[in-house]
């Protein structure tokens, strides 16, 4: 039987595998079926309706999104009749819909707004039957309005499939139902792990980023503030895409010079907190392979929604997690120490800004003791991507022509090694790079450790580090965590060797170039595209590893001592602890 | 059980039954459970020992005998004279029945009609009520015990069984696509069509599932069925699997009857032990047993993606059809859903024939069908007709018109999913292309009467806040269509609708139809749009009145 | 003090037992019902610790309807807290953990058998308390988000323990066109409860139900199983009483759980 059906949409002849839907086929005749529901990295769930199109010779309404083309089929996508039935689906949709667009995070950004735009709506003619819900910003990550939900169920499917944390669920039926956290508790108290996965999947308003940028505006206009800011290795190939820049272009120094232009009195750079991490991590890595002092494998601690899973549903891993703080959780210790030393400046007066891809950075900045090391609040706000899009959007600056700047500290100088923390694999690549020179002394002969890349959801090798078989996993998208855990546990209670050595893991997918908090519309093709603005960069960079980051041992020198010294511990590093999956 | 036993067992219990004078069944259905009916069974037993004559009257629970409204139903069968049916029997009237029939007919003598205290108490089983039903799959209601299989196996129980494991599957598929059986639960796909795709797809692990989820308000055919019958819908389901080649059954019954539950719980049992069901079927070397999974109040769940979901032990959410459940189904395994009545029709085909069955009915819809007669009819209940008999047959001479003497308006089939059918078009005969073309359907089987006090309007509105209620919510055109529609009924409702109102529930209700994801959000503005298409003035007869210009 | 001028809106909501306050984007602040607090008394003090200085908060009481403009007081406005905090009812004892895991233990090996167990707890204590969900789902592998999600989907689940008698009353098609409403609001009116509470001694709980199958018998009630039927739509008060007489026994114990 051939694998190719052959149909027409709207007269033309198409020809596809079998089991494509007629919203894929669709493409192949130039044909765009608008959706609403439908996402690219999720299941068809068809809950909309938008996406319907006619078969011509029964005049049956299917929909796009979640039907296959047979053979023989004769499509029609735009019909009067059919246009007439979307906008009344439509109609109906914004009926149930608070409009607040004026005053909504999502304003020119939301893809029910899109389409009403795209359809005309002027006025829908019926009553406004929007249910009074309310508004949970309970974790301080993400905001969850259930009266903006269109109740697609992406982020049920993201949070309950893709990240396997199942905070949210859909609650009642009908007409009430809603997304909340099981049993209607705030979502500080359920499972959620502040990954901001439904944030950054949610086609509308009713879940968004917690935004803080007005704090940040408060700080910037009062003089007594010294606002100091970083910003992550995945923000600098991201944020060009809310002023139009190709997807993946590294804008590095135009971030640098907006900031200075917003009134930062110190532009640093997350990187270099990355090329330390690697540092104390690689230190760490060495002891426990080499020197026995500690459990194996070791696991990557700096994506704070990875910890947040591991504390509730992963405590058993404690021993195996690295004690490195987040790379920006460093640059803002070190920033309230080591710089405000240097400086003469009062740290009580620094405010430290995080630009981050991420949601759970907000509350990572709380989490324990540990996070005021410097004796103040390590990090005083983290705001996304896309708060800082918005931001210089609001600041008046042509992001688009402003000139490139330099950072202004050795706290934002950085090799390529802490560039590519922004991709999954990333971390593993850097560290190996660096744990390579310390088993050996000398340089690895291929920097490119490309067993690490790429978007498979677990990434196993096995890395020959002078004669010493190392043998990594990397995995990203929380769900995918589940298998390598599962090993590493077997292997325990089997008493037999560890399955790997050394584990690296991103709670989202793609890594940070894929998280929460980054602009809207991420895809696969999306999230290469961003990495590879790294991994670019990484490879035109003069000094690929941390190791050789000369301000990294400048830091050493002036202040730190050495890696795993008594003052790194008390600023580099954190612990960890058993939460409950639920507080209630 | 080897297929030979079969006749051994049925030929041992026959004699028993026949020493018996005299039996008694007393329905012990849910409904006239509700009437005591337990009580009566236990008062005919007290009187019949203390008179010591046990030995000589049996008494037996019996499945739905249709009259409901008049229950407890008890029906009296003897060698020697006609059946007699009581009515409204009390506990405390089993004495009396005792005394007054049971004991003269014993003594030989022949009673007609039983008089004094009973005569108001007796059904004439000549009344177009009884007389003019042709019972197929009520065939054993009233003249079996629902509790015992070898009462089921005396009237040729699983005879229909033994034969479909001499044939070949495609040929039962043949035979029930011969018979012209099509769906009882409302969509009316032919069941040997259905059988056959599920047949064809290859697969180690296939599901037959009896769908028992009768959620429409107001039809009670399946509980019946499965409370007075359940043997009969297992042997449906043990030929469905070896049409299929299935290897699971699966009951999903709603939970609100708990009694069939039991019922099927207890026959499964039953059927186990006796080597019909299990690991050894018949002897024949194949093992086939049931699951019983409840439903817990969805009406959703009777779609079949929904009651899949439902199975699977999440929210009984629909998904897009294809791939379909013949494809790809429970666990995502090639399953088969049948109604109820659907698989309690199988054994008396395969039994007595394709063409027996097909000799029944109108061109396109074949066999009998129950209906669940209830609202202002005078006769209120279980009924079994054949296809092709008029509506006004069913309503006027079985119903018995309405039983306040008003006159009917309309009636309503196909529950929330149906529409109504105003009395001029009575004259048309019972089959899914004719109900479909009044602009209702056939459904499950409800059949609510209304007269000319009733208000369709009011109707209507129950209807659709049903089907608010009972929206999964997955889809927007059903979640928030069926809101907004209700919404505007209100206001007419009310009296503060407009005319523009009435062209909005239009536009609404098209959209509803043409793109819910579901039969249930495709259907839900149905009985709406025929109420308004027949009764459109009753509508425009409570808008807001339209202010006249002051001169 | 100056008086701020932009108006926020106050969200008074009600999460199992705490109160949570919230304004739109801003601050969160929650709170537990203690017999301390004011909210008992049926007032919001000034003292709740609310946001300072806002001097025009506004409440939506507790499940008042979308859309509707009244219902709107301040803080201090004693009769929006009272309808805003639900009379704490005594409480209801959950399962006992050893037959929660009798249950698990029945049911975990089952594929796909959440709604049966649910059924199982259900019918042990009339209703599914939160800590036994969350034991179940512990034992049988399942997240809490998926028990809830299915509780609440299906209609059959309570998630508050209710009274003792449950009066259900049919509004199936054949019980509405026979006047069930009218049953039911003379019943609401009897017990002065609203459809799907129980009154407040916890001896009655009035539902509605979809259709028990005895159509023939329309209208009818069926309290804890056993049915009322052929009942005349205005006298709830007589339905009332026949209940109070009768106090018809919880049906028999389903099977046993270790079977």
């Amino acid at each position: 039987m051939s694998n190719t059906v052959h149909a027409t949409i709207n007269g033309l002849p198409v020809a596809v595998t079998k089991g494509t839907s007629i919203l894929d086929a669709a493409r192949q005749v130039h044909v765009r079926i608008p959706t609403l529901c439908k996402h690219p990295d999720l299941d068809a769930t068809g809950a909309c309706g938008i996406c319907i199109v006619q078969i011509k010779n029964n005049g049956k309404m299917l929909r796009a999104c979640c039907t296959a083309v047979e053979d023989k089929m004769e499509i029609l996508t735009e019909t009067p009749e059919i246009v007439d039935v979307r906008r009344s689906v439509l109609e109906l949709i914004l009926s149930r819909h608070p409009n607040e667009c004026l005053t909504c995070l999502r304003n020119q950004n939301c893809e029910l707004q899109t389409l009403a735009a795209d359809f005309g709506l002027t006025w829908t003619g019926l009553d406004s039957i929007v249910p009074e819900h309310a508004i949970d910003d309970s974790t301080h990550s993400i905001v969850l309005d259930s009266r903006k939900c269109i109740t697609c169920g992406r982020c049920i499917q993201v949070c309950q499939q893709d990240q396997n944390v199942w905070a949210l669920s859909f609650l009642n039926r009908g007409f009430e139902t809603r997304i909340a956290a099981a049993g209607d508790i705030p979502l500080w108290d359920s499972p959620c792990v502040r990954c901001g996965q439904c944030s950054a999947h949610c086609p509308t308003g009713a879940i968004v980023e917690y935004d803080e940028s007005v704090k940040v505006w408060e700080k910037l206009e009062d003089p007594d503030a010294y606002c100091v800011v970083q910003i992550a290795p995945a923000v600098r190939v991201a944020v060009g895409e809310a002023f139009g820049f190709p997807v993946g272009a590294n804008l590095t120094g135009k971030i640098y010079a907006a900031l200075r232009r917003m009134g930062f009195k110190a532009v640093f750079d997350t990187n270099f907190g990355a090329d330390l991490t690697i540092i104390e991590e690689a230190t760490e890595f060495k002891s426990r392979l080499l020197e026995g002092k500690g459990v194996l494998p070791l696991i990557t601690s700096c994506c704070p929604g990875w910890v947040n899973f591991m504390e509730k549903f992963h405590s058993d891993m404690i021993p195996h997690f690295s004690s490195c703080k987040s790379p920006h959780a460093m640059v803002g210790a070190l920033t309230k120490t080591y710089y405000a030393q240097k400086q003469g400046i009062d740290p009580a007066k620094i405010f430290m800004v995080s630009i981050m891809p991420c949601t759970a950075k907000k509350s990572e900045i709380i989490r324990s003791k540990e996070m005021y090391s410097s004796g103040y609040q390590d990090v005083d706000v983290s705001i996304t991507t896309r708060e800082f899009a918005r931001m210089i959007k609001q600041s008046g600056i042509d992001f688009v022509t402003i000139p490139n700047e330099p950072c202004d500290h050795i706290l934002g100088m950085y090799t390529g090694a802490g560039t590519i923390f922004g991709a999954t694999g990333g971390v593993m690549e850097a560290a190996l790079r660096t744990a390579y020179f310390y088993v050996t002394g000398g340089d690895a002969p291929k920097l490119d450790f490309t067993a690490t890349r790429g978007l498979k959801g677990v990434k196993e090798a096995s890395i020959d580090v002078a004669g010493t078989t190392v043998r990594i996993a990397v995995a990203h998208g929380l769900a995918n965590v589940e298998q390598v855990i599962d090993k590493i546990r077997a292997a325990k209670e089997a008493g037999e060797e560890p399955p790997y050595h050394f584990v690296e893991v991103m709670a989202c997918p793609g890594g940070c170039v894929g998280g929460g908090g980054q602009p809207y519309g991420a895809t696969n093709e999306l999230r290469i595209k961003r990495a590879e603005g790294l991994y670019s960069e990484d490879f035109a960079d003069q000094l690929r590893c941390s190791h050789h980051n000369p301000y990294i041992k400048q830091l050493y020198d002036e202040f730190l001592g050495a890696p795993a010294s008594h003052k790194a511990e008390q600023l580099l590093h954190t612990g960890y602890q058993v939460l409950p999956e639920y507080k209630r | 059980m080897k297929p030979e036993e079969l006749e051994v067992k049925a030929a041992a219990e026959l004699a028993k039954q026949q020493a018996f004078d005299v039996r008694l069944f007393t329905c012990s259905s849910r409904g006239c459970q509700s009437s005591e009916a337990l009580g009566v069974i236990a008062g005919l037993k007290a009187e019949l020992k203390a008179r010591q004559l046990e030995s000589r009257v049996q008494v037996n629970g019996s499945g739905c005998m249709g009259l409901c409204s008049k229950g407890p139903l008890v029906r009296m069968t003897s060698k020697t004279q006609k059946d007699i049916l009581f009515s409204e029997i009390k506990p405390e009237m089993a004495a009396m029945v005792v005394e007054q029939v049971v004991v003269p007919v014993l003594e030989g003598k022949t009673i007609e009609k039983p008089g004094g205290d009973l005569e108001h108490h007796t059904l004439d089983l000549n009344d177009p009520f009884f007389a003019m039903q042709v019972y197929s799959v009520l065939e054993n209601n009233g003249k079996i015990d629902p509790e015992k299989l070898d009462d089921y196996i005396a009237r040729d129980g699983y005879k229909a069984l033994r034969k479909a494991l001499t044939m070949s599957a495609e040929d039962i598929c043949k035979e029930m696509l011969a018979s012209g059986l099509r769906g009882r639960g409302g969509a009316g796909f032919p069941t040997g069509l259905k059988w056959d795709l599920t047949r064809k797809v290859q697969s180690d692990v296939k599901y037959i599932i009896c769908n028992g989820d009768e959620g429409d308000p107001g039809a009670f055919m399946d509980g019946s069925v499965l409370e007075g019958d359940p043997h009969a819908v297992i042997e449906g389901m043990l030929i469905a699997a070896r049409a299929m080649n299935a290897t699971q059954g699966v009951f999903y019954i709603r939970a609100e009857y708990p009694l069939a539950v039991e019922r099927v719980e207890k026959a499964l049992r039953q059927a186990r032990v006796a080597g019909l069901a299990g690991k050894n079927v018949m002897d024949s070397g194949w093992a086939f047993d049931f699951e019983i999974r409840l439903g817990a109040g969805a009406f959703v769940c009777g779609e079949e993606t929904a009651l899949i979901a439902s199975i699977e032990g999440k929210r009984g959410t629909p998904r897009p059809r294809p791939p379909f459940p013949a494809v790809k189904g429970l666990w995502d395994q090639p399953s088969c859903i049948n109604n109820v009545e659907t698989l309690a029709n199988v054994p008396i085909i395969l039994l007595k024939g394709a063409p027996w069955f097909a000799s029944r009915g109108t061109e396109k819809s074949k066999g009998t069908k129950l209906f669940a007669l209830t609202g202002k009819s005078k006769n209120n209940g279980l009924v079994e007709v054949p296809m092709g008999m008029t509506l006004r047959d069913v309503i006027e001479k079985i119903g018995g018109g309405t039983d306040s003497g008003l006159k009917i308006k309309a009636i309503q089939t196909g529950g929330p999913s149906g529409g109504m059918i105003p009395e001029h078009q009575f004259d048309t005969p019972v089959s899914y292309e004719n109900l479909q073309q009044l602009g209702s359907m056939m459904g499950s089987g409800g059949m609510i009467v209304i007269d000319e006090h009733d208000s369709v309007v009011e109707l209507a509105q129950f209807y659709l806040d049903f089907c608010v209620d009972e929206s999964c919510g997955k889809c927007a055109p059903c979640r928030i269509g069926g809101t907004q529609m209700l919404h505007l009924l209100n206001k007419i409702v009310a009296g503060t609708g407009t005319a523009e109102d009435i062209k909005t529930i239009r536009k609404v209700a098209k959209a509803m139809q043409k793109a819910s994801l579901c039969a249930l959000g495709q259907t839900a503005p149905n009985p709406t749009l025929s109420a308004l298409r027949h009764f459109e003035h009753e509508f425009t007869e409570r808008l807001l009145p339209v202010a006249t210009p002051k001169a | 003090m100056t008086a701020i001028t932009y108006t926020v809106r106050y969200r008074l909501v009600q999460f199992g037992q705490s109160l949570v306050v919230t304004n739109r984007g801003g601050a969160w602040i929650r709170g537990e019902i203690s017999p301390e607090g004011a909210v008992e008394s049926g007032v919001l003090s000034r003292d709740w610790p609310c946001a300072a200085g806002v001097q025009t908060p506004e409440i939506l009481p507790w499940g008042a309807r979308p859309g509707k403009r009244g219902g709107r007081g301040t803080m201090s406005t004693p009769i929006e807290v009272a309808t805003a905090v639900k009379v704490a009812a005594p409480k209801a004892p959950a399962a006992p953990k050893d037959e929660i895991t009798l249950i698990a233990n029945k049911w975990k090996n089952k594929r796909g058998s959440l709604i049966m167990a649910l059924h199982d707890l259900q019918s042990r204590v009339g209703y599914v308390p939160r800590e036994s969900a969350m034991r179940l789902g512990h034992e049988m592998d399942v997240p809490l988000a998926r028990i809830y999600e299915v509780v609440t989907f299906y209609n059959y689940f309570k998630l508050e323990a209710p009274g003792k008698y449950v009066i259900s009353v049919c509004l199936g098609t054949a019980c509405h066109i026979k006047g069930s409403a009218e049953l039911l609001a003379g019943m609401e009116k009897e017990l002065k409860v609203r459809e799907g509470q129980s009154t407040p001694d916890k001896e009655y709980h009035l539902q509605a139900v979809r259709c028990l199958g005895c159509c023939g018998l329309a209208p009818l009630v069926s309290v804890n199983g056993k049915v009322y039927a052929k009942l005349k739509t205005n006298e709830s008060h007589h339905v009332i009483e026949r209940i109070q007489i009768d106090k018809p026994m919880a049906e028999a114990d389903h099977e046993s759980l270790a079977e």
